[in-house]
């Protein structure tokens, strides 16, 4: 295909590189610096899309981040992006583009039905329909829903890498067009710490699609030579293709870098888009403005396009968006966009202007070229299915409110209008500025701002490039100067006599008459949203501007209303009878553009990175040996340690077996370990603790428990006294972080006559538990410490070597056995764990896994701090009171343990549970019911907390917490399962061993 | 993470059931000037004392965990 | 107008000029019989309930913004009441049971849409938990099945459940007659039936005081002047405590600014509701094609609207990990809203201590599900002066 429209000069496109692309199947060219929008347009190709509600054909309305309709699929299988905005994808070779929501295809569309029958599908129609019969909705569901949503998500993962960089600056500085360049380049000079971002390729801004000169120079080389002059700052950090998306709290911004979305595949290496988490001492906006769209009959035909578009596809990309264009405008910035398609080779038919005497020096430039100007008058049709071919014009009223006298017909293909200018308020906005509405421009601007920040050139109204290089600079020096340093705006780089005029003169006319009934004028295109629809919102009284939003879908759609919100907004007030400042606005949310999931997910993803993952210091050697692993907390545990053709359940009783019968090995360093030391840390565990630990002896450990104080239990652990004022805490797994916190927050907040220090030392101990008869025989074989039960009684710990490693041994059990902990360093845990696991093996020593620690410590009716507690249960209802001490004075939990709630006598309980089957394991989980056959809601009485099948009591056995379990010994209880009800008795929580032989032998 | 600043924990030998409640559970919530406590989760793990407003996010001091709570304009010094 | 597809194709023919009013913007009466503050979707409700089952309508809705502007209009419309304890469980399941009907009975399409909601687990103490949560639910009467990880694929096949990712899938719980509803259309709904009972709906109407004497109050100071009453309900989510101070009253709720967001539109991609704690993970997919995911709550107190990115940026994170297709897709817009926390995360529906005065709040994170249930149950507790024994 030849670029049929392409100008043969002018612009800064490379006609040299041609650029190969294909959209919808069809391959086409463009040249290096193309966007897919003005490759598209040079090639000829106006119809690109369909719109979201009743499908109607659409063209390009746009150049920038505002384009409505433009929306295209790029990219194909795992790379494939919906949504993306033709006017924003820098053309690459070999881009592959599709049309979106059609169906077979833009041209013709099954869902151009919707079109017909729009009649009957105003706003909100949905919330009046579809009820009919009861519960149909779902049926009715799928059908729109299939029909709504806009491009297709990708099938396959992402292959593409993001990140992330956090800065700080002395100023940043948000878009580079001539206020922006001229601020960075004031601030620069001082020194301070610049950061400029532009969302665009290139900098420069509206510079590169004017036709401006700058101190003698054409605008896009004054912009080129600023860049290389900030470049070549030392503290001067340039980001191009990177949009400033978001204005938090404190000064805080974040922008995203498209750093290899302009590449051809081939050529991407690296971080496909990089999130700048920026704090700025100060910030200055200068985010320009985008032109607004005038609401008339048919408006939305492919064709009709914002002026300052046209003139962008025609300056800075030499594609003519058509070839007789009508333009039709409120204000005078639309005669430069006329004479500059003039000069573009469009034949402009003629400028049809809504004001009754339209003058300035455009205008007089535009009447002077021999431009028929047609004032007065509006466009009242357009005519055209998937191409303008001519529009109606009529005299306009005085008040701007209807039409009369003959139509005019013009032939044309193009239609450039203009309603105004929007300044891109919103990250102003955003930074909780609030916006003020100006007469004269007919907009909202950036009000008075509550952050550190200024606003220079179109956001603040400025349309004038001498008033946009003059803010700019002051802005820029203030801005270094407020930051610390010495700064000066400069000389104001010199202009063309005229080109400073940012005069407007503009007349709103918000929606534009026409004297044709039901045709539709819209104000968002990309949902299809008309005046009518507002109307009818209106009448129905969702007035209030939010509701206006929500029920006519005004500016939901991908593109944020940038272009409709405005002119929506004007048109509600009219009906409302208000000005429309006093209607206001909806709140500017984050993001200004979409920001892709994968860049604000950032590097922090993935199983290694989005949680990193502990592992004990014998991770590979479970993994070596069959572990089946599970999460606690972040670690990794071996839940048990599977042989060949073994199943779970088999594992776990081999494992909870082999522990009764001769001896096993349990990595237990995953317990959190804290060192406590300091003159007052007796006292301080005193108060933590619900029992008693000053009286502990040097030598010795002692089980404790946790509350918090409203006497619930929040953490249990044995602590071993090391010395008169230091302490070895242990935690369970997952409770070990917030143990922590919570032992510092009442030491440094209320308890600051303490002096103690806390020292997490999870990771520098490892912990093997040695568990079962022949505990003592394997132990013996590999250290000098004599452990015979006078030498070593249950409950004390020793230093000592063990298989040479300087170690400490803890006489501790967990498993009811007879069992030793071993702690050493973390770096020779391996070498310890291997020694044992060689020295066992005539004991036929094996490891055991979590589950195996779970059955035998409910073999002796040990609880598990967050599997038989919940939150809401006390060392009372755990039938451990004798864990709370009377003699203690005060501790976290004393008082809460007195409180109304925490004396009732109809508490949840622990008791052990056994079923009349002793086959029968009832689920975990399980609720216990007085009266099991009741039909729903069926009373509970309590719940199972643990279950399990004991191989060492030959049946199953269970933990429950029960209203009043203590007082009910013996008495039978009903599980009410899906399928049956399961009885059991309730007993003693103490299955094996009740009387501790083991545990002390 | 941040919460409430200045709560006294009453005597647990004197404290009524309704006081040892409200110190459990009832916390000040101004929609204005907060006195906070907060603690450095993924730093120095220090706890200190914040002065911010609960609408505007503005920081108005910073003070020692074991300070009283300046007198702010437009809020209420508490302690 | 009863809306039908007759009505609108009746309509359509006079370019739909002849819809009337939703509901009316009267200007406040000097006196109401109750006073609710609060027009999101639960004061709403309760002033419909009044009418409807207590034939109380000399009632007024105070609104110091626009209806349903607050978290009503800023939630991620799930539906659900598959909760462990049983006064909340029944509670839901109450509200549950009023979506399903919602529409009809309002007249007015809420879009309930029974998708099913799966909660996931992702390790083995959330397996405990959902079964624990499964058999309360059962004996509740309330629908609940446990899911595997195959099963739940092929529900959502967006879904990674390989065994190697950070969090794996090792199950969960799908209640099936959960789903999510249009949750403006709910407050909207509710206010058009309640204004055709001529309850007065009064938006941008701000209350600034409750007149209490001897303890019994007898109305509220506003934006627009005193207005008397002889009860007051106030269910102002996110300013419980700033309501209740002008009562005297003190509530153990703070707020928090809660966020959640939307991805572009796409085509429907999902066809259920996930929910994962663990992950902080919750995303559906809207009829427009947007991917609603709602984040965690931010870790201070705030009424601002608005969070922190990095609970935005912390979602994401497990987003990708659990839904990899996504990464690709692009976040439209975030936005926060305020709930009140409650330490026991229950909410509360009560008397209080000032005769007349009545409170709801501390809905926390699960206030929109808890809608039309919230409502009915507070319009009881108003109307006969004592709690209902769902509350």
């Amino acid at each position: 295909m030849t670029q049929a429209f392409r100008n043969a000069d002018g612009g800064l496109i490379d006609r040299g590189t041609r650029i190969n692309f294909t959209y919808d199947g069809q391959r086409y060219q463009g040249n290096a610096g193309d966007t897919l929008a003005s490759a598209l347009l040079a090639n000829g190709v106006r119809l690109v899309g369909r719109s979201f509600k009743y499908h109607r054909p659409r063209g390009i309305v746009g150049s920038g981040a505002e384009e409505p309709n433009a929306l295209i699929q790029l990219g194909e299988g795992a790379l494939t992006e919906p949504n993306t905005r033709a006017t924003q994808i820098e053309l690459f070779e070999g881009l592959v583009a599709n049309s979106q929501n059609a169906w077979p295809g833009v041209g013709f569309d099954i869902g151009g039905i919707n079109n017909i029958v729009s009649k009957v599908i105003p706003a909100g129609f949905y919330y009046k329909t579809f009820m009919w019969p009861a519960k149909s909705w779902m049926l009715y569901e799928k059908f729109i829903r299939g029909a709504a949503g806009l491009g297709k998500a990708p099938t396959e993962p992402d292959p593409d890498i993001y990140e992330k960089r956090r800065v700080h600056c002395d100023v940043l500085v948000v878009g580079a067009g001539p206020a922006g360049l001229a601020a960075a380049r004031a601030a620069g000079a001082s020194g301070a710490r610049i950061i400029l971002a532009d969302e665009q390729s290139g900098f420069g801004g509206s510079l590169l699609s004017s036709k401006a000169t700058v101190d003698g120079k054409s605008g896009a080389q004054w912009a080129a030579d600023v860049t290389q002059e900030l470049a070549g700052q030392e503290e001067v950090r340039l980001l191009p293709r990177t949009t400033v998306t978001g204005y938090y709290d404190h000064n805080f911004l974040v922008a995203v870098e498209r750093i290899t979305d302009h590449l051809p595949f081939a050529d991407r290496k690296g971080p496909r888009q990089r999130v700048w988490k920026i704090r700025a001492k100060q910030v200055i906006l200068a985010t320009g403005a985008i032109e607004r769209p005038l609401v008339f009959a048919e408006n939305d035909r492919p064709g009709v396009m914002l002026a300052d578009a046209a003139k962008t596809y025609v300056n800075r990309f030499g594609a003519r968006p058509g070839s007789r264009a009508v333009v039709f405008t409120n204000n005078d910035s639309a005669y430069r966009a006329a004479i500059d398609a003039a000069d573009g080779g469009i034949h402009v038919v003629a400028i049809v202007d809504l004001r009754a005497k339209p003058e300035g020096t455009f205008v007089r430039q535009a009447r002077d070229r021999g431009i028929e100007v047609i004032a007065n008058s509006a466009i009242t049709a357009v005519k055209g299915a998937k191409q303008v071919s001519e529009v109606d014009v009529m005299t306009l009223s005085d008040d701007g409110t209807s039409v009369s006298g003959g139509r005019r017909s013009l032939d044309c293909d193009l239609v450039m209008m203009s309603g105004g200018w929007n300044p891109t308020v919103h990250l102003a906005s955003q930074s909780g500025a609030k916006t003020v509405w100006d007469d004269t421009l007919a907009t909202f601007l950036p009000g008075e701002p509550k952050q550190a920040q200024r606003n220079v050139g179109g956001v603040a109204g400025q349309f004038g490039l001498a008033a946009c290089l003059e803010s700019g600079a002051s802005a820029g020096a203030g801005a270094a100067l407020d930051a610390g340093f010495d700064a000066q705006a400069g000389k104001t780089p010199a202009i063309e006599a005229g080109e400073g005029d940012g005069e407007l003169n503009l007349r709103p006319i918000w929606t534009v008459p026409s004297d044709r009934k039901g045709a539709k004028r819209f104000h968002d295109f990309q949902n299809d949203v008309t005046a009518a629809d507002i109307a009818l919102a209106h009448r129905e009284n969702y007035a209030s501007v939010e509701h206006f939003k929500r029920y006519t879908t005004t500016g939901m759609g991908t593109d944020q209303g940038k272009t409709s919100n405005v002119n929506g907004l004007a048109i509600l007030a009219e009906l409302r009878n208000e000005p429309v400042p006093s209607v206001g606005h909806t709140t500017f949310r984050p993001f200004y553009t979409a920001v892709t999931v994968g860049a604000l997910a950032g590097n922090d993803t993935g199983p290694q990175l989005l949680d990193p993952v502990r592992k004990t210091a014998m991770h590979t050697w479970h993994e070596a040996h069959g572990a089946h692993f599970e999460d606690v907390g972040a670690w990794k545990r071996p839940y048990c340690y599977l042989r060949e053709g073994e199943s779970v359940k088999q594992a776990v009783d081999r494992e909870t077996l082999a522990t009764r019968t001769s001896v096993a090995i349990l990595d237990a360093s995953t317990l959190g370990k804290i060192d406590i030391q300091g003159p007052d840390a007796a006292e301080f565990l005193d108060r933590i603790y619900t029992n008693m630990f000053s009286s502990l002896k040097v030598g010795s450990c002692r089980y404790g428990f946790m509350c918090k104080d409203d006497g619930m239990v929040f953490d249990d652990g044995v602590t071993a006294r090391i010395g008169e004022n230091r302490f070895l805490m242990s935690t369970t797994t997952g409770g070990a972080p917030n143990v922590l916190n919570w032992l510092e927050e009442w030491l440094q907040t209320e308890w600051t006559d303490l002096e103690v220090y806390c020292t997490s030392v999870t990771t520098q101990w490892a912990a093997i538990a040695i568990a079962g008869p022949n505990s003592r025989r394997l132990l013996s074989e590999l250290t000098n410490v004599d452990l015979s039960n006078d030498a070593f009684p249950f409950m004390t710990w020793q230093d000592g070597d063990v298989a040479g490693i300087p170690s400490r041994i803890f006489r501790i059990s967990f498993s009811g056995e007879t069992g030793f902990e071993v702690q050493c360093p973390a770096s020779y845990a391996m070498a310890l764990w291997r020694a044992l696991m060689t020295a066992g093996e005539k004991f036929n020593i094996m490891p055991y896994g979590t589950e195996a620690m779970h059955v035998l410590r409910a073999e002796k009716g040990f609880v598990i701090v967050g599997q038989d507690t919940d939150g809401t249960t006390t060392p009372h209802d755990l039938g451990m009171s004798w864990i709370v001490s009377k003699k203690k004075d005060d501790f976290l939990g004393k008082r809460g343990l007195a409180r109304p709630d925490t004396l009732r006598e109809d508490r949840k309980q622990l008791v052990g549970l056994i079923t009349d089957d002793p086959n029968e394991v009832i689920p975990e989980g399980a609720h216990i019911s007085p009266e099991p056959h009741a039909p729903p809601p069926v009373p509970m009485e309590g719940w199972v907390s643990s279950s399990y099948y004991s191989p060492n009591c030959g049946r199953s056995i269970a933990l429950a917490l029960i209203q009043r379990g203590h007082e009910r010994m013996g008495e039978s209880v009903a599980i009410p399962l899906e399928d049956k009800v399961v009885r059991a008795k309730i007993v003693s929580s103490v299955f094996f061993d009740e009387e501790g032989e083991r545990l002390r032998g | 993470m941040a919460a409430q600043a200045h709560i006294a924990r009453p005597d647990p030998h004197t404290a009524s059931d309704k006081e040892w409640g409200e110190y459990l559970f009832m916390r000040k919530n101004p929609k204005g000037v907060h006195f906070e406590r907060w603690f450095h989760a993924n730093g120095c793990r220090k706890w200190f004392h914040m002065a911010r407003h609960t609408v505007s996010h503005e920081i108005l001091a910073i003070y020692g965990i074991t300070e009283p709570a300046p007198k702010l304009d437009g809020g209420e010094g508490t302690s | 107008m009863k809306y039908s597809i007759f009505n609108l194709l009746r309509q359509a023919r006079d370019y739909h000029k002849n819809w009337p009013q939703a509901w009316r913007s009267p200007d406040p009466k000097p006196e109401y019989d109750v006073i609710i503050i609060g027009g999101g979707g639960h004061g709403l409700a309760t002033a419909y309930y009044l009418a409807k089952e207590h034939g109380i309508t000399n009632v007024a809705v105070l609104e110091k913004g626009w209806l349903g502007g607050g978290n009503t209009g800023r939630n991620t419309t799930i539906v659900r009441s598959n909760y462990l304890w049983d006064q909340s469980a029944n509670l839901y399941d109450k509200s549950l049971q009023l979506f399903e009907g919602l529409s009809q009975d309002l007249n007015y399409n809420v879009m309930f849409s029974a998708r099913g909601v799966i909660n996931l687990a992702h390790n083995e103490h959330d397996l405990k938990e959902l079964a624990r949560r499964g058999h309360a639910c059962r004996l509740n009467g309330i629908d609940y099945e446990l899911v595997s990880p195959q099963q739940i694929k092929e529900i959502a096949p967006i879904i990674n459940i390989s065994p190697s990712i950070r969090y794996p899938v090792l199950g969960g719980a799908m209640q099936r007659r959960a789903g999510n509803a249009r949750h403006d259309a709910v407050a909207w709904g509710y206010a058009r039936r309640a204004d055709e009972y001529g309850i007065d709906i009064i938006q941008n109407c701000e209350v600034t005081g409750i007149d209490i004497a001897d303890g019994k109050v007898t109305g509220v100071q506003t934006t627009r002047g005193a207005i008397k009453a002889k009860k007051v309900g106030a269910v102002v989510a996110g300013h419980a405590s700033v309501i209740g101070q002008m009562a005297g009253l003190k509530l153990p709720v703070e707020s928090h600014a809660l966020q959640a967001m939307v991805t572009e539109p796409i085509k429907p991609v999902l066809d259920t509701v996930l929910m994962s704690n663990t992950v902080h993970v919750y995303i559906s997919q809207s009829d427009k094609g947007e991917l609603v995911l709602g984040a965690g709550i931010d870790g201070y107190n705030s009424y601002g609207q608005r969070g922190g990115i990095d609970v935005i940026e912390h979602q994401l994170e497990g987003l990708v990990e659990l839904y990899p297709i996504v990464k690709r897709l692009r976040i439209m817009r975030t936005w926060g809203g305020i709930v009140d926390i409650c330490p026991d995360a229950s909410p509360i529906i009560s008397k209080t201590p000032v005769d007349g005065f009545f409170m709801n709040c501390g809905w926390g994170t699960g206030g929109f599900k808890a809608t039309p249930g919230s409502g009915w149950a507070f319009a009881h507790t108003i109307a006969q002066d004592r709690p209902h024994k769902l509350n």
